[in-house]
């Protein structure tokens, strides 16, 4: 019986050390926060290279060893959320409602310049980050041109485990014809199923064409919290902010076609980080010991009856 | 008052469904069969200008796999082959182990989805109103 029990906590003693031993090895090499980067953007489109376009980028956020992102400056003031975001999705979200912003609040780009011949600008000598650059358009008669709101990255990790300090992006664009008269719209949504007692009574929108305040309207219940206004497409980017937004909700901005949806999200309602691998592990090790344990307590208890 | 609808590949599609959140734009063919959603949602009953819109689609990735963590306040947008855009915003969310014609019907709601979860087995229905 002795035997048996030497046995048993011998193997409770092994799957111990088993549960302690790490089952996955991070291979990422840590960023260097004070590394001098660049950052290269190339505006191009089906063979057209965009020559001077102003390109406009903010760095909003800065990024630790680890490679996790902070909101810098005036970008804190913001209630957006960068972090658990799982989509691209999400992240065009937080690029379209930060650089509403930063064009409402006139706030000072980290870096500009003026794309060249081939449609390059190259932003030298700055800091790791998370940059946001801004929407530009071309126009050309007939059309329009759109590059879109985008966030970059700096550095950009590589499928080694390691950093790419000198970023190339390319930014996405399309096309739609001018001249036509164009029904724009803007619609509060919310996002707070249970806590509804939370929402205000109405919000205040700021309606900015070009980066200037147009008109400013108040969306309540009573005009079922939407707003519409008619304008010629000239090629002018239209985009609106929501003001004093409630402590409690976080928003995004998403135009889709002429369309300004801006939604706010209840912080009561995010949900907790989805696990991952290491966690994961990590709790079923948890399991493990406390189980392994309760039986050691166990034989302790019947060996110390059985020798009384 | 039918749907103008447009035909492609032997098709007749009736508009566009898109999740701007969940980024999802996918063409609505205009007649039910299960056998299809796997490549496209459905028409499953009603239309579009009398807010009786039942659409079905597959929870494959880039499908209806978004009714799994869509939530309510989430923007639906339906725009037909005209080019009018209609915008809904999602109510509710429920969850059924079966579904016919009539459960979808019963709710008051100007635009349904559903979708059946391959690995649940159940039935998950969103029931959006008109903004």
């Amino acid at each position: 019986m002795k035997r048996i029990f030497r046995m048993i906590s011998l193997l409770i003693c092994m799957v111990l050390f088993m549960a302690m031993i790490p089952l996955t090895v991070s291979a990422v090499t840590p960023i260097d926060p004070e590394r001098l980067s660049s950052l290269t953007l190339q505006y191009a489109h089906n063979g057209r290279y965009y020559e001077g376009l102003e390109i406009r980028s903010y760095r909003i956020a800065e990024v630790h060893e680890n490679g996790t992102y902070d909101l810098i400056g005036s970008f804190r003031e913001y209630p957006v959320k960068i972090y658990e975001v799982t989509s691209h999705a999400e992240w065009r979200q937080i690029a379209s409602t930060l650089a509403a912003y930063a064009e409402a609040d006139w706030l000072e780009p980290t870096c500009t310049a003026v794309t060249d011949t081939n449609g390059i600008v190259s932003f030298t000598d700055i800091l790791p980050g998370m940059y946001l650059t801004t929407a530009v358009t071309h126009t050309d008669g007939s059309a329009i041109t759109v590059f879109e709101n985008f966030l970059t990255v700096v550095p950009y990790p590589n499928e080694d485990g390691n950093h790419n300090y000198d970023v190339t992006a390319y930014p996405k664009c399309e096309s739609h014809p001018l001249g036509i008269e164009t029904e724009y719209k803007v619609v509060k949504l919310w996002k707070d199923s249970g806590y509804e007692e939370l929402r205000p009574d109405s919000v205040t929108v700021d309606i900015l064409k070009n980066g200037v305040l147009w008109e400013s309207e108040i969306l309540s219940s009573e005009n079922n919290w939407s707003y519409q206004w008619t304008a010629e497409d000239d090629g002018s980017i239209w985009q609106v902010v929501e003001r004093e937004i409630p402590a409690e909700y976080t928003v995004t901005i998403v135009k889709e076609q002429n369309t300004f949806i801006i939604t706010n999200c209840t912080v009561y309602d995010i949900s907790s980080a989805p696990q991952t691998g290491d966690a994961g592990i990590q709790s079923g090790a948890s399991m493990l010991m406390c189980i392994s344990g309760g039986i050691l307590l166990v034989l302790a208890a019947w060996r110390k009856k059985n020798k009384v | 008052m039918n749907m103008p609808a447009l035909e492609m590949d032997g098709e007749n599609f009736i508009g566009i469904i898109e999740i701007p959140f969940y980024e999802i734009t996918l063409p609505v063919c205009g007649s039910w069969n299960k056998h299809k959603i796997s490549s496209f949602p459905c028409r499953y009953y009603g239309n579009l200008y009398d807010s009786s819109l039942i659409i079905g689609g597959s929870d494959a990735e880039g499908h209806f796999d978004f009714i799994k963590t869509t939530s309510v306040g989430d923007a639906v947008f339906v725009t037909d082959m005209t080019g009018g855009q209609y915008f809904y915003q999602v109510e509710w969310i429920e969850k059924y182990d079966e579904i016919s014609g009539e459960v979808l019907m019963e709710k008051s709601a100007d635009l349904v989805l559903f979708t059946k979860n391959t690995y649940s087995f159940d039935y998950t229905v969103v029931f959006c109103s008109m903004r």
